[in-house]
């Protein structure tokens, strides 16, 4: 009677986990392709949008995506007679059917600078990114990112205050602070990502 | 004496404002407004077409549930947002009144035992799995009367860090991951 008991039970759990792993493989396809599209940079730091692309599409490989750098939509632009400026404007489907990827990642870098303020000194770098899927022009996730250092301001006297700031200046500048938080930003964005896979194979005949 | 009413009295408020601020499953989303301009039709080219739209089936978690206002319905607002954007890219959108179990096989088996030989119509369903201001994930068929599956797909749309939520806009995506792909679009005609 037990043992009846237990293969009732097994049989059970098979079943339960049959049509679980079913209904999730059904919903599943590997790998996603996603285009870089290099960031429209308002800024007046070049290396920004480059500093910002590669650390995206690092993250990306290691999130599992297959990725297309934007060094080689920097190409296809070229190729085809249209400036890197002019890509946010091309309609996403027949951008992302020329780049023979289903996603695109767009990002707008809005602030890239380390600044000295008199007493206060800071480092600042903040945009947006947003995933589109192609063949549908559907936004299908959107990121805010946002950081900024400031100088100890440990208080004190105001020459003390003022060799603070330009200290802290001076040495954000000199280690590339905004590169780090820029690539750090880049990092976290594209953790939140969803998981590659989140399209259906084809349905099983 | 004087000081414990009034520092219990502090420690009552600042426990009723942080209640207020935690326990709130109050949100609802605003209703659907279908074909906004701002985001674009979206085209389909079997104009006249008649689908079948199944209610949406609640795959919500509880932990999910608990964050929604109780008077709010989630299936209800979903499938009227996938019928207006059907009509207003011209598809015709008939409800479906038969029953059906809690997912997409038990649904593809009640679309076949009731479903006409011959007629040539095809039924939607879908499954709403998240529903959060900020990220909604919905899985969505099209079925033939028979059961075989023309088109399956899992459509998700989120907002992250710093950005405002749009409302309509997420919903909005998520329909459109949906009703424009161009499988579906194939699998209409």
């Amino acid at each position: 009677m037990k043992a009846l008991f237990v293969i009732l039970l097994g049989l059970a759990g098979a079943g339960c986990v049959s049509s679980n792993a079913l209904e999730h493989y059904y919903f599943q396809r590997e790998p996603v392709r996603v285009a870089v599209i290099p960031c429209a940079n308002a800024t007046d730091e070049p290396a920004a949008s480059i500093i910002f692309n590669k650390a995206c599409e690092e993250q990306l490989r290691k999130r599992g995506f297959d990725v297309v750098e934007a060094d080689r939509v920097v190409t296809f632009a070229s190729a085809s007679g249209l400036t890197v400026r002019e890509l946010p404007d091309l309609k996403p489907s027949r951008l992302s059917a020329e780049l023979k990827a289903e996603y695109l990642l767009y990002t707008r870098i809005t602030r890239w600078a380390t600044k000295y303020h008199v007493v206060q000194g800071s480092s600042v770098v903040s945009g947006s990114c947003w995933l589109v899927e192609g063949p549908t022009e559907a936004l299908i996730w959107q990121s805010g990112w946002h950081r900024e250092q400031q100088s100890g301001n440990g208080g004190g006297d105001l020459l003390g205050m003022l060799i603070d700031a330009a200290v802290t200046a001076a040495a954000n500048a000199a280690f590339d602070v905004c590169g780090q938080m820029g690539t750090d930003a880049a990092n976290t964005s594209v953790l939140t990502l969803p998981s590659p896979g989140f399209e259906p194979v084809a349905p099983a005949p | 004496m004087a000081r414990v009413p009034f520092r219990a009295a502090l420690v009552v408020f600042g426990l009723a404002a942080l209640m207020a601020g935690c326990a709130s499953p109050t949100y609802a989303p605003a209703p659907y407004k279908a074909a906004q301009d701002r985001f674009g039709r979206i085209e389909l080219p079997a104009a006249g077409k008649t689908v079948v739209v199944c209610p949406v089936i609640d795959g919500l978690s509880l932990e999910n549930r608990k964050q929604l206002s109780p008077t709010f319905t989630p299936w209800t607002y979903v499938t009227e947002a996938l019928e207006a954007e059907l009509r207003a890219s011209g598809v015709k959108p008939v409800r479906a009144t038969f029953a059906f179990g809690p997912g997409f096989r038990e649904w593809r088996e009640a679309v076949q035992k009731q479903a006409v030989a011959g007629e040539n119509k095809v039924y939607l369903g879908s499954e709403l799995r998240q529903l959060f201001p900020a990220i909604w994930i919905m899985d969505a068929e099209l079925i033939s009367p028979k059961g075989e599956v023309l088109f399956a797909k899992r459509a998700l749309s989120s907002v992250w860090g710093n950005l405002a939520v749009d409302e309509q806009q997420v919903v909005h995506m998520m329909l459109r991951q949906i009703l424009a792909d161009p499988r579906f679009k194939a699998a209409l005609q």
